[in-house]
C-alpha cells in the first residue's frame, strides 16, 4: 500500500526521482479526495477549483522534488498541504481578495514554488519543438537532462553499446536540438 | 556551432557543479573570452531548461490523464438496473461459498481492522520550516514526534485562550486517539460535526467512526461509516465503504 511505502522517508522523493508513475498514480488518487476537501472547506472552492489546486499543488510538489529544492521530506501530507497553502496565498494574490483565512499561512519558499510553473509558461518554444522532435534523440536527452539517469544506465535501458557511445549519441543529439530550435526561431521571426 | 563531446562534458559538469574550483575559473574565463562559446552555452542551458519544462508538461498530461480515470470511474460506478440482476445473482452465490468460511473465525476483529485503517492525521497547520516558539508550534511538535501526552498538555493549554478554534480541537482529538484516549476523541469528533463549513469535516467524521472502532463500538461505527456512504463527495467514502464492508 501506498501508506506503508511512504513510511520511509526518503520514499517519496526517490520514486518521483525513479519517476515511479504507477506509485505516484496511486498517491495522486489516494490524496486527492482529503486534500480536495479540506481546501474546498477552507477557502469556499467549488469543486473544479478544488481540483485545479490540487493538481497545481500535485505537479509542484513533483518540479521540487526534481529539482532538488527539497531533499527530505518527512512528512510528505505536511509538505504537499504547505505547497497547496503558499498556492492559494499566490491565487488569492493574483485574484485580489482578501487574505483573511491566509494570514496563518508562513510564506516560506514562496518564490521556489512557483517559479518553476512560470517557466514551464516561458518555455513553450522550446517545447513546442521539442514535440516535434524525434526518437531517439529526444528520448536519450530527457533520460539524462530531465530524468538525470547516468550515461551507463541509458546505455543500458537504450540498448547502446557502452556509456561512451550514449556520449557521443548525445552530443549529436544536443546539436541537433539546437539547430532545430534555431530553424523554428528563425520559421517564426518570418512570420 | 556544435556540441563537441568535449565542450558538451564540460557544460554539464559545471552545471551539476562537479568542476574543481581551478577547472571552474578556467572555464567561466573561456566564456568571458570566447562569445561562440558564450552563446552555445547559454543556448545549452536554455535548453536544459526546455527539456525540464518538456519533462513537467509531460507529467502535467498525466495528471490530467489521472483526472480523466477518476472521472470515468466516477461514472462507471453508476451501475444499470439490468446488470443488478446478474450481480446480486453472482452475489448470492458468493454469499452462500463464503458464509462458512468467513463464520469459522476469519472476520477481522474490532482492534485489527482499527490498526489497519488508523493512521495519525498529519500536521498541516504549521508549515516546514515555520519558526517561533509558539504553544502552537510547541503542541504540533510533540504531536508529530508522538509525544501525545505532552502534545495533549499544550494543546488544552492553547485552546483555554482560544476556545473556537475548531483546527485545534481535531488535533486535540487526533492526539486523544492517538493516546488510546478513544474516548475522549469520539467527544471531540462528535463536537466538530457540527461545524457544517468545518475544513476538517470530513476527517472529523471518519476520525470519530475509527475512534468508535477503536472502543469495539461496531453499531456505532457502522452508523457513522452509512453516514459517510451517504455523502457522495465525502473524502472518506472509499475508505468507509471498504470498512463498513469488512465490519458486514
Amino acid at each position: 500500500m501506498v501508506k506503508d511505502q511512504l513510511n520511509s522517508n526518503a520514499n517519496l522523493i526517490d520514486k518521483v526521482l525513479e519517476n515511479d508513475e504507477a506509485f505516484l498514480k496511486v498517491l495522486y488518487k489516494d490524496w486527492r479526495g482529503e486534500f480536495k476537501s479540506w481546501f474546498g472547506r477552507k477557502y469556499q472552492l467549488n469543486d473544479a477549483e478544488s481540483s485545479e489546486i490540487y493538481q497545481d499543488t500535485f505537479l509542484q510538489l513533483f518540479i521540487n522534488i526534481k529539482e532538488g529544492k527539497v531533499t527530505e521530506i518527512t512528512h510528505p501530507k505536511t509538505y504537499l498541504y504547505g505547497i497547496g497553502k503558499n498556492l492559494m496565498r499566490q491565487k488569492f494574490r493574483n485574484d485580489g481578495k482578501s487574505m483573511r483565512s491566509l494570514e496563518d499561512v508562513d510564506p516560506v519558499d514562496e518564490d521556489d514554488y512557483l517559479i518553476k510553473l512560470d517557466r514551464i509558461e516561458q518555455r513553450r518554444e522550446i517545447i513546442q519543438v521539442l514535440k516535434n522532435f524525434g526518437d531517439p534523440c529526444r528520448t536519450l536527452l530527457m533520460m539524462f537532462y530531465f530524468e538525470k539517469f547516468s550515461h551507463e544506465v541509458i546505455a543500458e535501458r537504450m540498448g547502446y553499446k557502452n556509456e561512451q557511445v550514449v556520449k557521443k549519441k548525445k552530443s549529436i543529439c544536443m546539436s541537433e536540438l539546437r539547430k532545430f530550435w534555431s530553424d523554428f526561431r528563425n520559421k517564426v521571426k518570418k512570420i | 556551432m556544435s556540441y563537441s563531446e568535449e565542450i558538451l562534458s564540460q557544460f554539464d559538469s559545471y552545471t551539476a557543479g562537479k568542476m574543481t574550483p581551478k577547472e571552474k575559473d578556467v572555464f567561466e574565463a573561456s566564456l568571458e573570452k570566447d562569445v561562440t562559446l558564450k552563446q552555445a552555452f547559454d543556448d545549452y542551458l536554455h535548453l536544459t531548461e526546455g527539456l525540464s519544462a518538456f519533462g513537467y508538461a509531460k507529467f502535467s498530461e498525466k495528471i490530467a490523464d489521472w483526472e480523466s480515470e477518476i472521472a470515468a470511474e466516477k461514472n462507471t460506478k453508476i451501475v444499470p438496473l439490468k446488470s443488478w440482476y446478474m450481480i446480486a445473482a453472482t452475489i448470492s452465490l458468493l454469499i452462500v461459498a463464503v458464509l462458512g468460511w468467513w463464520k469459522f473465525g476469519m472476520q477481522d476483529s474490532s482492534e485489527e481492522l482499527y490498526a489497519s485503517y488508523y493512521q495519525p492525521y498529519p500536521d498541516i497547520l504549521t508549515s516546514r520550516g515555520s519558526s517561533g516558539e509558539t504553544l502552537l508550534n510547541e503542541a504540533l511538535y510533540y504531536y508529530e514526534s508522538g509525544n501525545y501526552e505532552l502534545a495533549i498538555e499544550k494543546l488544552n493549554k492553547v485552546l483555554a485562550d482560544d476556545q473556537d478554534n475548531n483546527e485545534l480541537r481535531f488535533y486535540l482529538g487526533q492526539a486523544y486517539l492517538a493516546n488510546n484516549d478513544a474516548l475522549k476523541a469520539q467527544t471531540v469528533f462528535r463536537s466538530l460535526l457540527d461545524q457544517n463549513n468545518f475544513a476538517l469535516y470530513d476527517a472529523s467524521e471518519w476520525y470519530l467512526a475509527l475512534a468508535s472502532l477503536k472502543t469495539g463500538n461496531i453499531i456505532a461505527t457502522k452508523e457513522v461509516l452509512q453516514q459517510i456512504n451517504r455523502n457522495t463527495n465525502h473524502a472518506y467514502r472509499e475508505k468507509s465503504k471498504q470498512l463498513i464492508e469488512r465490519l458486514n
